[in-house]
């Protein structure tokens, strides 16, 4: 802990290093696999950057795991090709790979204690120098994750929690040709998820390995990658930086992952009335902003969903001109911000997020308000944002 | 419907040294939704099962309006129970779960139907009436439970961790229904969570519980804004608020924070609070989103570098290391997407007015008389 406060304090330990001896990033080319009549992964290319964090994120079922294990080696691709550099690896046993893995499931060595079992990947055969002295590396490690006072224990006698920790230390000392966490924080309670999330990310962020972090919160992925890769039904929907993510999600799929509460999506349809392009549901009728006007122009009288961003929207006065009515259907006060959830002609619910400290109360009238800001138009059919043909 | 009063009530277990809860005095109004929040092994858990009847009350007493309660058994109380694990039947259809405590009670077979329709409606479960529970998603699970205590229209129901089985969307849905349902029903409810996400979201007052003793109970607002003591202060709220020492500096009501080099004036009305300190010590407390952070050169500011930022959307949550503090990370949290990246030099600072004022020794809040 120590050696890490110290050198956290200086500009240089949050540069990323140049590239190491063995630099060399990694790269999946149109990875597909199937289960029997479930296609797990299709088409998935991707790339990770010596030194880079690729958050991988989707809902369950996705096939994260799917993509960590065919990585990994533990599972075979029935197509496509990964490379270390310009070095191919798949079809490299998984021992001979240089793979650090962190499973969901943890996998200790039951009779080896926490200790042995953080240390075992650096005594193995073919791990990094054996002559080192690896306990300060071991022991720091476990201080980071608070669970150095468990060094001695045996694994069944951890919570999950504890357990977690212990197989997150044994991927973190290793030095791998890329480091897999699948899951890393999930299991643990909201405070130290909060903290370890940055402690891990600054200690990849000074090492040249690419890391492939594997989450189900959409948030957590936001926060810890350089990059965010968002995967639902085996194909990957968009990559690209946290701000491209959340600003312009690509589709459907994406906006309802990200965001706390995420982007509002209600279904409906165009129409064009006097020249104006308007957004139409029961009980909702809502001016296309300009920004949306070339691209619904090719959508006329076809389906489309409309994406509300909870911070984009806000709730007024019953009545307010250019506003859509309803009522209060719930109100959560979390000190910082609110969030109301109003209902629109009892069958639409929009989030709303607001640092605004009025009272809200349930059942009440109100309007809904929404600026063009934070407003985006999707395909219904193909779930993709509208663009221009 | 009534109001629940827990009037000195003690909890020992045979065996334990322990005290689970000690001297519990607290009140769920009528209509109110009530959480009792805490870490495990706070006592709220053995709080809840001594109002169900599940645990006896060890000392003091607990009262369902003017009625003493705490020798009667849980069938004698009419209240209903919401189980973190939802406690169905496994076997029987969403129709045969919600029906059920009414048929153990022989109400006649139209007024059955007219409650479990009713119920039906309200939880948007009309549609899966007839399918059996197990294939359900978890939310849909909860809310079956949720249909079959109201159906019996209790004076109170006990929600134990709802939410904590289920996946993260369902929850926030979840949690928005129960809020709404439990408002315009206008139900008691005592609602028991570890989780101040949750505890905020639902309930209308909370009670923060530690080491089985009340540390405060008011509204989510109340105890954001004036928590009554370090514990409260950095249990409600996420990211949790930044704690730092601090001196105070001379007589004019002038605080020191020691990781910022940097002297504030707290105004004549505040000051009187620094009075009686050890040494003048204390603990000030600083929101995330209260910390003020800029570009440096500006006056009269702290030096910082910025360690790492996290960009959760409409937020970014910064980690910033003050110049020449040993390790002291700083939190804020400031409308997203910003421009400040790892590596940055800023300043920061904090407006007294947004500061909480702490003992060091006691931990209570110098602001709130105890």
């Amino acid at each position: 802990m120590t050696m890490l406060a110290r050198s956290r304090h200086t500009p240089e330990a949050v540069t990323r290093p140049a590239a190491g001896c063995e630099a060399g990033g990694l790269s999946l080319a149109g990875i597909t696999k199937s289960f029997g009549a479930i296609k797990a992964l299709d088409d998935v290319t991707l790339a990770v950057e010596p030194g880079e964090i690729l958050a991988v994120t989707g809902p369950s079922g996705a096939g994260k795991s799917t993509l960590c294990r065919i990585i990994a080696g533990l599972e075979r691709q029935d197509q496509g090709v990964g490379r270390f550099g310009a070095e191919e690896f798949t079809h490299l046993a998984p021992g001979r790979r240089r793979v650090a893995l962190m499973f969901e499931s943890y996998a200790l060595y039951p009779h080896m204690s926490v200790r042995e079992n953080v240390l075992s990947p650096l005594r193995a055969p073919g791990g990094p120098d054996r002559q080192l002295d690896h306990d300060g590396t071991v022991m720091e490690m476990l201080k980071l994750l608070e669970i150095d006072q468990l060094a001695d224990r045996s694994p069944s006698a951890l919570s999950g929690g504890q357990k977690q920790r212990v197989a997150l230390a044994r991927a973190l000392v290793q030095d791998p040709r890329i480091l897999l966490l699948d899951e890393p924080i999930s299991h643990l309670d909201a405070k130290l998820r909060h903290k370890l999330r940055g402690e891990i990310r600054r200690r990849l962020m000074r090492r040249s390995t690419p890391s492939i972090w594997f989450t189900p919160d959409g948030l957590e992925a936001l926060s810890v990658g350089d990059r965010v890769a968002v995967i639902d039904e085996g194909r990957i929907e968009q990559i690209g930086t946290p701000e491209d993510i959340w600003l312009r999600p690509a589709t459907v799929g994406v906006a309802r992952l990200i965001g706390d509460p995420p982007m509002n999506l209600i279904k409906g349809h165009v129409e064009v009335k006097d020249g104006r392009f308007l957004f139409i549901r029961r009980g909702m009728t809502l001016p296309l902003p300009p920004h949306l006007v070339p691209v619904a122009r090719h959508k006329v009288e076809g389906r489309v969903t409309l994406g509300l961003r909870a911070d984009g929207v806000s709730v007024v006065a019953p009545g307010t001109e250019g506003t859509i009515p309803g009522e209060i259907y719930s109100h959560e006060p979390f000190g910082k911000h609110d969030i109301v959830t109003f209902s629109i002609a009892g069958e639409v619910r929009v989030k709303i997020k607001t640092r605004d400290q009025s009272s809200f109360r349930i059942g009440d009238a109100a309007a809904l308000l929404c600026p063009a800001e934070g407003m985006a138009l999707f395909d219904t059919e193909t779930g993709k944002a509208l663009a221009l043909p | 419907m009534t109001t629940v009063r827990f009037d000195s009530v003690w909890k020992r277990y045979d065996g334990s040294d322990l005290v689970a809860v000690q001297d519990l005095n607290l009140a769920c109004r009528e209509g109110e939704m009530l959480a009792l929040l805490g870490p495990s092994g706070c006592g709220k858990s053995s709080t809840l099962k001594m109002a169900a009847g599940l645990e006896q009350v060890s000392e003091g007493e607990i009262l369902f309006g003017d009625r003493p309660v705490s020798r009667l058994s849980p069938g004698e109380r009419n209240i209903a129970m919401v189980f973190e694990d939802y406690g169905l039947y496994p076997r029987l259809t969403v129709r045969q779960n919600i029906s059920f405590p009414l048929e153990v009670r022989h109400f006649t077979k139209d007024e059955i139907k007219k409650r479990v329709d009713g119920a039906l409606e309200l939880l948007g479960l009309k549609d899966m009436a007839d399918a059996g529970v197990q294939g359900l998603s978890g939310g849909a699970q909860q809310r079956v439970a949720i249909g079959r205590a109201l159906v019996r229209d209790p004076e109170l129901i006990l929600f134990d961790e709802p939410l904590s089985h289920l996946d993260g969307d369902q929850k926030v849905m979840l949690r928005t229904e129960i809020k709404h349902l439990q408002k315009t029903r206008g139900i008691t409810s005592i609602l028991v969570t570890h989780d101040q996400t949750e505890a905020t979201a639902m309930a209308d007052r909370i009670a923060v519980m530690r080491h089985g003793v009340l540390q405060q109970v008011d509204t989510p607002d109340v105890l954001y804004r004036r928590p009554a003591n370090v514990f409260v202060a950095n249990f409600i709220g996420e990211p949790p608020m930044n704690l730092l020492t601090a001196q105070v500096a001379g007589s004019t009501g002038g605080i020191h924070i020691d990781a910022l080099g940097e002297t504030l004036a707290l105004g004549d009305a505040r000051k009187r609070h620094l009075t009686n300190l050890r040494h003048g010590r204390l603990i000030v407390g600083a929101r995330p989103e209260h910390v003020a952070i800029m570009a440096p050169g500006a006056v009269s500011q702290a030096n910082a570098i910025v360690a790492y930022r996290e960009p959760r959307g409409d937020t970014d949550s910064l980690v910033v290391t003050p110049f020449g503090s040993s390790g002291i990370d700083i939190r804020i949290e400031m409308p997203g997407p910003g421009s400040f990246r790892s590596g940055d030099k800023v300043a920061i600072s904090l407006a007294p007015e947004n500061l909480h004022l702490f003992d060091t020794e006691t931990e209570r809040n110098l602001e709130i008389e105890p």
